[in-house]
């Protein structure tokens, strides 16, 4: 936290809460532990005002006190959302078998919603959500952090259900038969699959061709920018009428088409069948 | 950390002072504003060296009623013997675990010093160490 963000006029907020904290045992406190709920303050002060005007002073005692009683509210909100958000994701929620996914989905969020303290340490993340979703925010914190995980989780869940699960495993096994204790994201190793099949007839002419042929012949023909559009077509033809919120899916996908085709340009001959197998 | 701990110096030292120098019972003993003032500086560098911050009027004034009758201090040594008290309480209360409360330790010191340690700070010391390092 800035040293520069601290006013004197948020303190009284601190000393309301140290009080709450110590309930009466003690007059005194750690450093660590005063640093500790001087950031569960001023995290509540710019929750409610994050996207806003960044104004963060308060203009005096009583505003101080309001600023973080609506941010509190407001945390404490979130935290409501996100248990509903992943009340409804669990219901059909897709891990294929693969155990990081499943365990931070099944027990670190939980994990999470059990030990969130957001009186006196709202800031604090608790869990390393192992999964990795694409574009994570790091620079995140607290129930916001959580917040943006299962939002990115959701669509990529929106994703992965356009695949029936016995398919899916398949592909996966046949991209890499380790995958159910691989650390990768799943939705970026289905996403190339689906692309490169996608793409076979079209570049080979040959439905049984190999996924190193399709990109070989691929990457000879079509120069990376043209590449790129393509995939970004085919995924939105992919994803409209069939995910709840196609637009958001693309964006959310769109690092790893870029990445993808990064990739390609790069990998030798040999190498283009481990980049996606052809889902068959 | 020097924001906040100096703002909490200025914001209860004179709330601390006045405590320090409220009329006590009587036969208690007293401290003059010199002494009062020369505590309050002991309390500034204990607080400093234990990394602590106190709110309220902290700990003091309490630490100086529960020693005002003790049978082993006297008007020569009452404000000395305060120093160093104040000085070995935060020290035990930055080893204490957070659920062992102020009155816990003050209630220890002044019963060990009045009984077994009849008035020697440094068995006070060596006892107070004992017991607050395991439990903290």
């Amino acid at each position: 936290m800035e040293s520069n963000a601290w006013n004197m006029d948020a303190q009284p907020v601190l000393e309301q809460l140290a009080a709450r904290y110590l309930a009466g045992r003690s007059r005194c406190m750690t450093y660590a532990r005063t640093r500790q709920l001087m950031e569960a303050v001023l995290y509540c002060m710019e929750f409610e005002q994050a996207g806003e005007d960044r104004q963060l002073q308060p203009k005096n005692e009583e505003d101080g006190t309001l600023r973080y009683q609506r941010g509190l509210a407001a945390v404490q909100q979130a935290v409501r959302k996100a248990q509903l958000q992943y009340s409804r994701m669990a219901e059909a929620f897709r891990d294929f078998g693969n155990r990081n996914l499943r365990d931070t989905f099944h027990r670190a969020i939980p994990g999470f919603f059990r030990l969130y303290d957001p009186i006196f340490a709202p800031q604090e993340t608790l869990i390393t959500m192992d999964y990795p979703v694409l574009n994570q925010d790091v620079s995140l914190c607290g129930v916001r952090a959580v917040q943006a995980y299962l939002d990115r989780l959701e669509l990529e869940q929106e994703f992965l259900h356009l695949f029936p699960e016995p398919l899916a495993v398949r592909t996966l096994l046949r991209f890499d038969p380790d995958y159910r204790r691989q650390f990768y994201n799943l939705s970026g190793v289905l996403l190339r699959c689906v692309l490169v099949t996608a793409l076979r007839q079209e570049v080979t002419g040959d439905r049984t061709a190999s996924s190193a042929v399709c990109l070989a012949a691929w990457r000879k023909t079509t120069a990376p920018a043209q590449q790129e559009a393509k995939l970004e077509l085919l995924l939105q033809q992919l994803t409209a009428g069939r995910c709840p919120h196609p637009q958001a899916v693309c964006r959310y996908l769109a690092p790893e088409l870029h990445g993808f085709v990064q990739q390609l340009a790069v990998t030798r001959q040999e190498g283009l069948g481990h980049l996606a197998v052809c889902m068959e | 950390m020097n924001g906040i701990t100096g703002w909490r110096m200025q914001a209860n030292e004179p709330q601390c002072l006045s405590a320090l120098l409220t009329q006590p019972e009587e036969g208690a003993l007293v401290l003059t504003r010199a002494q009062a003032l020369q505590l309050l500086e002991t309390r500034r560098e204990a607080l400093r060296r234990e990394g602590l911050v106190e709110w309220g009027e902290g700990i003091l004034p309490q630490l100086a009623k529960q020693f005002a009758h003790s049978a082993y201090l006297d008007r020569q040594t009452y404000a000395e013997s305060l120093e160093r008290l104040a000085a070995l309480f935060y020290h035990c209360r930055a080893q204490a675990g957070e659920w062992v409360t102020d009155e816990h330790i003050l209630e220890f010191l002044s019963t060990r010093f009045e009984g077994v340690c009849g008035g020697d700070f440094e068995r006070l010391e060596e006892l107070a160490q004992e017991r607050f390092c395991r439990e903290g």
